[in-house]
């Protein structure tokens, strides 16, 4: 409990001392008001267009399908979208937050246990990953059981899946982080990998974007065809690469409660199971992180010295 | 009581910026840990506090090995970085109140504490106002109190006086001697020679990561059998250290 409670604090202060969560504005302005207003505006125009997109792109889908009795496959769709994304994102996350943020240093000296300090900062990196689902994934989920007249059990699914869904992404997509930063160099400068991911993030955007709307362009056969196609490819690819993709789908299309339930109980398994076998890989990469943000040249050529020569339980000390 | 025993570090194949040290600071002392840039101060001072693990050798805190027992061995002591830069838009408050529940400093001393040390400093009417507001006197100040907020038996301290006002560099040694006087224990490194003279007990002298010298200005007056001040000495020490300064002897 008083360890829940000291991860929850520092996640906080994470959070808010960074300026992570921050929508107030610079606080060094005159008109603070204006900007912390301009901010609320902006952020809230963002989210609701991104929603409305994705809501309206998944009734007009929706109507396409439901003649063919196909209109199953758009659960499939959503599900693998969202979690190629979420893994996409995890990865910049994750790099941002473990690595490029400047707090490891300060907090070392602190009496913190290492779990407390991988939680904070994975809670902070699930918090980012939530936002994302819930702008981009929840409205066509919504959309979808609102105009089939879906059971509870549906509404009750949705909950769950987004809840777990982005677990299994984000902890392969730490993992793999973790190899990029031991074994290349690319990611480390800080600049370099803010250009790169100002890159990704924009290049997704757009795909995502003129993805929806060249769809209006195809006859409503030639539709049918390419998602059908298109998402058995995918969603086949996706349930390989992440398990529980299968688990989450079903739960989704399930037709009775007890169905749903058990696909959730299996997702939530799998979940839990990612979850914890990350875990000391993961001790393991933030004591790279350490690494990398003590600020003087020869303690990093240091810390990468003890990395290369496999001595990893000496940095994972430096986390103790 | 700080105890470093036979501690290296070293950053590349040929040079130990700390090379086996071995230092006893006592309770009810403050220690002053000088050296010229490069000499091995901040590398030990990293290694004190858990930043860094040594090479060889063992760290203890009140007994406590940093190694063996690090979550322990942090809870024993306050440290105050050099480098003051940290969670800039938390309020000051908030960032007192989180090194409270860090170091289980129950509310209500750690509201009387808080108040008497925002009163010594002049920040109390700051507390409410965000870290990057703050000028980097400011923010020392506001590390200083974070770190006693749990009244550690061990105060460190890197370079302390940089950026404090005469008047909070005068605060800030009355505490030193509170703390040290109550027991407790004071470790700080500076390059201000004239606040060492002043206010340490006993000091060490660092450069190229070996102690050139450890004890009291009385010992060290002794030692150059001379009545000169800190900073002759220190030039003295430093320059006998560089390499070819005995062959021109």
């Amino acid at each position: 409990m008083r360890g829940i409670k000291r991860t929850l604090s520092l996640a906080c202060v994470m959070l808010k001392g960074n300026g992570l969560a921050n929508i107030n504005g610079d606080s060094r302005k005159k008109n603070k008001w204006l900007s912390k207003a301009g901010n609320f505006i902006l952020l809230g125009f963002l989210a609701v267009y991104m929603s409305v997109l994705t809501g309206v792109s998944a009734l007009t889908l929706r109507r396409v399908l439901e003649p063919a009795g196909l209109h199953q496959i758009l659960i499939g769709l959503y599900v693998s979208v969202a979690v190629v994304f979420i893994f996409l994102f995890g990865i910049v996350y994750v790099i941002s937050i473990f690595y490029h943020s400047s707090d490891t240093e300060k907090l070392l000296p602190l009496p913190l246990k290492p779990d407390y300090m991988i939680s904070a900062k994975l809670i902070i990196t699930a918090l980012y990953e939530y936002v994302f689902v819930i702008v981009l994934i929840v409205p066509p989920l919504l959309v979808y059981g609102l105009t089939g007249n879906e059971a509870w059990y549906y509404f009750f699914s949705v909950a769950v899946v987004v809840l777990l869904l982005p677990i299994i992404p984000l902890c392969i997509a730490s993992v793999m982080v973790m190899l990029i930063m031991r074994f290349t160099p690319f990611a480390r400068n800080k600049d370099r990998f803010s250009m790169i991911s100002g890159l990704l993030a924009m290049g997704l955007a757009l795909a995502f974007i003129i993805a929806t709307q060249s769809m209006s362009a195809f006859s409503q056969e030639d539709l049918i065809l390419l998602l059908q196609s298109g998402v058995q490819d995918l969603s086949g690819l996706t349930a390989v690469v992440f398990p529980g993709v299968s688990a989450a789908s079903a739960a989704l299309t399930a037709d009775s409660a007890v169905s749903a339930l058990s696909a959730l109980l299996l997702l939530a398994a799998l979940s839990a199971i990612a979850l914890l076998s990350h875990w000391q890989p993961q001790k393991v990469f933030i004591s790279k992180v350490s690494w990398d943000f003590l600020p003087h040249r020869q303690n990093r050529s240091s810390l990468l010295k003890t990395f290369c020569a496999g001595n990893r339980s000496q940095a994972v000390h430096l986390l103790r | 009581m700080i105890e470093l025993n036979n501690i290296s570090k070293s950053y590349s194949k040929h040079i130990k910026a700390v090379d086996a040290i071995n230092l006893h600071v006592e309770n009810g002392e403050i220690f002053g840990f000088l050296g010229p840039n490069g000499a091995g101060k901040t590398t030990t001072i990293k290694m004190i506090t858990g930043i860094l693990e040594p090479d060889e050798g063992e760290v203890l805190i009140n007994q406590i090995s940093m190694n063996q027992s690090p979550y322990e061995a942090k809870k024993s002591f306050g440290f105050v970085p050099d480098d003051p830069d940290i969670f800039p838009r938390l309020k000051a408050i908030e960032y007192l109140q989180f090194m409270g529940n860090i170091y289980d400093v129950p509310t209500e001393v750690r509201s009387v504490k808080i108040a008497e040390m925002a009163r010594r400093f002049e920040l109390t009417e700051s507390l409410s106002n965000r870290i990057q507001s703050f000028s980097h006197g400011m923010r020392q100040k506001l590390m200083i109190m974070g770190a006693l907020l749990h009244t550690p038996d061990v105060w460190i301290l890197d370079e302390p006086m940089t950026g404090l006002d005469p008047r909070s560099s005068y605060q800030l040694k009355e505490m030193m001697r509170e703390h040290a006087d109550s027991g407790k224990t004071v470790f700080f490194s500076t390059h201000v020679l004239d606040v060492a003279e002043r206010i340490c007990d006993r000091v060490a002298v660092i450069d190229h990561g070996h102690i050139l010298f450890c004890g009291t200005m009385d010992d060290m007056r002794h030692h150059f059998q001379s009545t000169r001040s800190l900073e002759d000495m220190f030039l003295q020490l430093v320059e006998e250290m560089r390499p070819g300064a005995g062959e021109q002897t």
